[in-house]
């Protein structure tokens, strides 16, 4: 499956679940070790506060709320961690893309996703 | 230039003497930039927890935590900074958890933070991860 390529960056449709559902846009950030999604957003869908964590960027350190909920990428439902973040944007980090196969052609914009568990057990039908 | 004057145990005088010597050697003025770094990373452990606090506070008001999850994540946060010298020693890489008065690292958040949950199920956490960086893409607030 291909990911939505725009501003020089891959960007995937990730469905928040918790009392209530939410889709959202969110940037795929294979340097992120966890994914972030905004504090407003957590507490919109009803995702649980259960924790917190000082996040350490190259431009800054702060702290900031751990979530728990379930993410739905790919259709692949998991129950994370995910960061509150201050602003608006949404990431996926390495937490849940390590479940995936990502395949980056940056020359032809082309950025592919796919769940290997998924196609082993499509070829063994 | 300030003068304080402090009455400290002989065991602590004693250790402290024996490791500046082995440290530094014999020179006068150890003793005193012993002390100031010392005072200085107290201070600065100090303006994180008031950092922390102030953080706590604001998610408070907007209703995202309560009182008692603020004040427990305070307490980690504090045991965490008791102990930041040896955390920062022992796991320099991983990331900690610190849940319950105890620790739990690991090479991923995900691997620190599920030890803890499978030992205290629902206790609010403090975590860090030790010297390392984990958002470089994101700017976050200071």
């Amino acid at each position: 499956m291909s990911l939505k390529y725009k501003n020089d960056a891959a960007y995937a449709t990730v469905s928040l679940v918790g009392k209530r559902r939410a889709m959202i846009e969110a940037l795929i950030d294979t340097g992120a070790d966890i994914s972030g999604i905004p504090i407003s957003k957590c507490v919109e869908v009803g995702f649980e506060v259960e924790g917190f964590r000082l996040f350490r960027g190259l431009f800054g350190a702060g702290f900031l709320p751990v979530f728990r909920g379930r993410v739905e990428l790919m259709g692949i439902l998991t129950e994370t961690a995910v960061v509150g973040l201050l602003n608006e944007e949404s990431i996926v980090g390495r937490d849940l893309l390590s479940n995936f196969k990502l395949s980056l052609d940056w020359k032809e914009k082309k950025v592919e996703i796919e769940d290997p568990q998924r196609n082993e057990d499509e070829e063994s039908i | 230039m300030g003068r304080i004057q402090a009455t400290i145990p002989d065991e602590l005088e004693e250790a402290l003497r024996k490791a500046m010597a082995k440290r530094y050697g014999w020179r006068k003025g150890v003793l005193r930039d012993v002390v100031t770094l010392a005072l200085n990373d107290w201070l600065s452990s100090v303006e994180a927890v008031n950092t922390l606090e102030k953080v706590l506070t604001e998610l408070e008001d907007k209703g995202v935590v309560d009182k008692n999850f603020a004040k427990e994540v305070l307490r980690q946060k504090e045991i965490f900074e008791r102990e930041r010298e040896t955390l920062e020693a022992k796991y320099k890489g991983l990331v900690v958890v610190a849940c319950g008065g105890e620790f739990f690292a690991g090479e991923t958040f995900k691997e620190a933070v599920e030890a803890a949950r499978k030992k205290f199920k629902d206790l609010p956490y403090y975590s860090e991860s030790i010297k390392r960086i984990d958002h470089p893409s994101v700017r976050v607030r200071g």
